[in-house]
């Protein structure tokens, strides 16, 4: 591997996180944080320009030899450290421990959402951090909420945006960090495309927000929140999360917002140059729209009559059909969508639509979004590929042909397809083996914290349901999760590579 | 007429043999000497080795002084230069063959003439046409449409134990039926016959019935009761042909398998597909390969592959296999010939003759053009207009009894189509479709000489 080369381009990918660190210090002064947090954050944010600064300098005049393990190296690299950095303001601000710091970074760029603040957080005094999230400054905040808008549509994809004079063949990088399972290239150049992906990402950001502080949300708010809608992220400012607002018209407006960031982006910006019905010309879209709606329409039956709670504790006896669909539709989608924002307490809902939820969170967006999981497109490569295959029991000779938008999918697409699926639900089961190992006593926590953190989605099933966080598990299991979701972020090979020997051997 | 055609394959050698007379000088260019020698020495033509779409080539055949261009080689990329060079010499008409209808768009204005192109062909379609135009009832041999009305000449084959086996054709049973049909041809024993009152039916015998589609299909029924309706298809062959025929056959309805040898064909087959078709990688003369398709269940079976001997033999060993209704393709000329004798294959079709027939269909004269080539004998459809100098206007069709090898079957006036018995009077303006075998054109010409010279 060209080391030096990969260590340039992770340089400039931390500068680019450093300055965008650094919009945080206006923000804390603006929001009325006191001075030594503003002074830290500007502090944090100088350090980790100056570090990308001096990397770069140092390995100047490296080689441009440039393949398929360097765009790897990078992509990992580049998101390991961007999380290490990112990790600062944690640490240094409030004084979090550096792995619960690294677990909530790593939580924010990978847009997972899960937590480790509340009020049983252990500082690293000891001492515990007793209001939650209303003990964080502001800055911090925007700062957890950033690192979801940033890490949504991709650090390395934004670094192209800003830097087409990374100088490398964008196109390896691209394909590292937004892999999907099939490849719709929309403009000429990489760097275009990447431009053109991120414009449509800050144009529904921007509408997400306006509509928020529209309806009433106060612009700090709907500006975070909106950035973690849009990156399918879940971090709130509340630390009951959007259940905090208690507001049809918020969850309505989110609802929407995170059913339209588990689509294809290609989609969105084919919409927006005039063709109108793109959407539902999209096989993987119909399928999701599809999942959406019946997921949501046989939860909100199971629930109608029976108990829900929101996330503030405010209790429906006897929910109506309203009520559930209300709480159905937000959780059904936050967690399909692999966002995490909660309204209601689903951990105390029927078994049945807990094991729903449990089996959605596997589905994730749709490939080419900022969601997660193991994607729309790809469950339906899967399923057509056994259908296909149990046909070729009866005919024995028959080629395979499993058509995706009408087009004959390639083999070996299909293969990776497959292999990523056992690829996901082996590291599923062993993390789950291996949180119980670290203190995770129990089977539910442990299996949907598993998969809450490879999916990129947040909160799971049982201790680290919709109302609890993350900060009671140890530090190991924490170091764990937090390596699940980057596994989960850059969909499992780009990092699984680097654990081959032949990766490393010349 | 001067007339350079491009290609001395298979459609260029039958079109140099039908245009070659004595009002045309003709060229032919190609890059294989060996054809070019064979049809040399055959007929009174010029030959020119080289390039198709090479300007120096085109200018030594002559295109400078030439009325028609027909470009008819195997490249579409070829046919498509030759003819924008043909355009910049003022060349009157350009006739173009073309593998795909995927060139142009109306949605762009992109049209042929901005390519030099006066008029296209595409045989492949064509064909597939043909083949389809033969799915919907296992009796039909073959189908000539006709584009004006809804007129058709339909072949139609007496099946086992039909209702009309052995009746005389003035003794058929639906005698309402009679008058709006015309017998173009009766062939038996590969031989024409025309169809007089007093012939009857034998099973075997293909009639080639003139009328409107509903005339026609009413017939069909009476002939044979108990046809079954086509639904299964198998297509041997991933060739062009095969493609096409596959993905239009999904569109209209019908449960499509492909066979094809070479997985490498199939697979790039189906990648080219619009539509879900089954591919079967196998040999398709493997008893096993064709029943794995199904073909016991099959209502027919069309072997499109390239190569003829194994189309036919395909196609014997699928009617032994229990395959309804057996379509063969064949490119070379000595097997058209034999395929109608064979009596394992209901039908035949050349892609090579239906491409002559569309270059043909585009040269006619102000009197005459042959609108189609039959497939299962070795006759034409001309198309006649009657003008007002023409000998037979303003005269009963019973008039010219005296031509017994030309049938005259439909007759189309101000839009509408009727059939042309005896006492018809033929006016200016009429067209009129005739049935008429190959040795007998020249007799056939002679009934139009005073006025005009027949010519194609």
């Amino acid at each position: 591997m060209n080391t030096r080369l990969v260590i340039r381009v992770v340089a400039t990918i931390l500068v680019i996180v450093g300055l965008a660190m650094l919009t945080s210090v206006p923000v804390a002064w603006l929001m009325g944080d006191s001075w030594p947090v503003v002074y830290m954050l500007f502090i944090c944010s100088l350090i980790t320009i100056i570090f990308g600064v001096v990397f770069r300098y140092f390995s100047r005049g490296s080689s441009k030899r440039f393949g398929f393990r360097e765009g790897f190296g990078i992509v990992t690299f580049g998101w390991l450290f961007a999380s290490i950095f990112g990790a600062l303001p944690f640490v240094l601000v409030s004084h979090f421990n550096w792995y619960d710091g690294f677990f909530e970074t790593m939580s924010g760029f990978t847009t997972t959402g899960a937590s480790i603040i509340d009020s049983s957080t252990q500082l690293m005094s000891g001492a515990k951090l007793h209001l939650g999230l209303n003990d964080i400054p502001r800055g911090l905040i925007y700062w957890r909420s950033l690192t979801h808008w940033l890490g949504g549509m991709g650090i390395v994809l934004l670094s192209l945006a800003i830097l087409p004079s990374l100088g490398i063949s964008g196109h390896k990088l691209y394909t590292a960090e937004v892999p999907g399972p099939t490849e719709d290239q929309i403009a000429p150049r990489i760097a275009s495309s990447a431009k053109i992906l991120w414009g449509v990402y800050v144009l529904l950001t921007v509408v997400e927000a306006a509509l928020l502080w529209w309806g009433g949300m106060s612009f700090f708010d709907s500006w975070c929140t909106s950035f973690g809608t849009m990156a399918t992220g879940g971090f709130s400012t509340q630390q009951a999360s959007i259940g905090a607002y208690n507001s049809v018209y918020f969850e309505s407006v989110i609802t929407l917002f995170m059913f339209l960031a588990g689509v294809n982006f290609v989609l969105h910006y084919r919409f927006l140059r005039g063709k109108t019905f793109s959407h539902f010309k999209d096989e993987e879209f119909r399928f999701y729209f599809l999942i959406t709606i019946i997921a949501i329409f046989s939860i909100t039956l199971f629930l109608t009559g029976t108990k829900v709670i929101s996330t503030t504790g405010f209790v429906y006896d006897h929910a109506t059909f309203w009520e559930s669909l209300r709480y159905a539709a937000f959780q059904v989608v936050s967690i399909l969508t692999t966002t995490g924002f909660a309204t209601a307490d689903f951990n105390l809902w029927p078994a049945y639509c807990m094991l729903l939820l449990l089996c959605l969170m596997f589905i994730g967006g749709c490939g080419g979004s900022t969601g997660g999981g193991i994607k729309n497109s790809r469950i339906v490569l899967i399923a057509k590929y056994v259908v296909s295959e149990l046909e070729r029991h009866i005919f024995v000779r028959s080629l395979p042909n499993v058509r995706l938008n009408k087009h004959r999918v390639e083999n070996i697409v299909l293969k990776r397809a497959v292999s990523f699926f056992v690829i996901f639900i082996s590291i599923f089961i062993v993390f789950s083996l291996l949180l119980c190992c670290f203190g995770v006593n129990d089977i539910v926590t442990a299996a949907s914290a598993s998969i809450a953190a490879l999916g990129n989605i947040g909160p799971g099933l049982g201790k680290v349901g919709a109302v609890c966080t993350y900060a009671w598990m140890t530090p190991a299991a924490k170091i764990l999760l937090a390596f699940e979701m980057l596994l989960g972020r850059l969909e499992l090979y780009t990092v699984l590579v680097l654990f081959l020997p032949s990766f490393w051997r010349k | 007429m001067n007339i350079i055609i491009l290609g001395a394959g298979e459609v260029g050698k039958q079109l140099t043999f039908t245009l070659s007379n004595k009002d045309n000088n003709i060229v032919v260019v190609d890059s294989s000497m060996k054809l070019l020698n064979r049809l040399k020495d055959k007929l009174d033509i010029m030959t020119v080795y080289g390039d198709c779409s090479n300007f120096n080539i085109l200018k030594m055949a002559g295109i400078s002084t030439c009325n028609i261009l027909i470009a008819t080689t195997g490249s579409d990329a070829s046919n498509i230069l030759a003819c924008l060079v043909a355009k910049h010499y003022k060349v009157n008409k350009t006739v173009c063959r073309l593998s795909s209808q995927s060139y142009f768009s109306d949605e762009d204005y992109y049209n042929p003439s901005s390519l030099g192109i006066d008029n296209l062909i595409f045989p492949t379609d064509e064909c597939v046409d043909r083949i389809i135009g033969v799915l919907d009832h296992n009796i039909v041999a073959e189908r000539i449409i006709f584009k004006q009305t809804d007129a058709q000449i339909t072949a139609v084959k007496i099946p086992r134990s039909s209702p009309v086996e052995g009746i005389k054709i003035h003794d058929f049973p639906n005698k309402e039926l009679l008058p709006k049909i015309r017998f173009s041809a009766l062939v038996r024993d590969q031989k024409v016959i025309i169809p007089h009152g007093s012939i009857s039916f034998f099973t075997g015998d293909e009639v080639y019935v003139a009328g409107s589609k509903s005339s026609v299909n009413r017939f069909i029924d009476i002939v044979g009761p108990n046809s079954v309706s086509i639904d299964n298809v198998i297509i041997v062959g991933a060739t062009n042909v095969g493609q096409i025929l596959a993905s239009k056959l999904v569109r209209i309805g019908y449960r499509v398998k492909l066979i094809e040898k070479d997985q490498k064909k199939g697979e790039k087959l189906l990648s080219e597909l619009g539509e879900r078709v089954m591919v079967i990688h196998g040999d398709p003369t493997e008893s096993e390969v064709l029943f794995e398709a199904g073909i016991d269940a099959c209502d027919a079976f069309i072997s499109t592959s390239d190569d003829d001997e194994e189309n036919i033999l395909t196609c014997i060993l699928a009617k032994k296999k229990g395959a309804g209704k057996v379509i063969t393709i064949t490119n070379k000329e000595e097997y058209v010939d034999i395929v109608p004798g064979i009596g394992a294959i209901d039908c035949g079709f050349s892609p090579r003759l239906v491409a002559v027939n569309s270059v043909l269909n585009l040269l006619g004269t102000e009197t005459a053009k042959v609108h189609a080539i039959l497939q299962r004998t070795s006759g034409y459809v001309y198309e006649l207009y009657v003008t007002s100098s023409s000998p037979i206007c303003g005269k009963k069709i019973s008039h010219y009894e005296g031509f017994p090898s030309v049938i005259l079957s439909l007759v189309f006036r101000d839009g509408k189509m009727m059939p042309a018995t005896g006492d018809f009077v033929l006016k200016e303006g009429d067209q009129v479709a005739a049935v008429t075998t190959a040795q007998n054109i020249k007799q056939f010409e002679s009934l139009f000489k005073k006025k005009r010279v027949f010519r194609i």
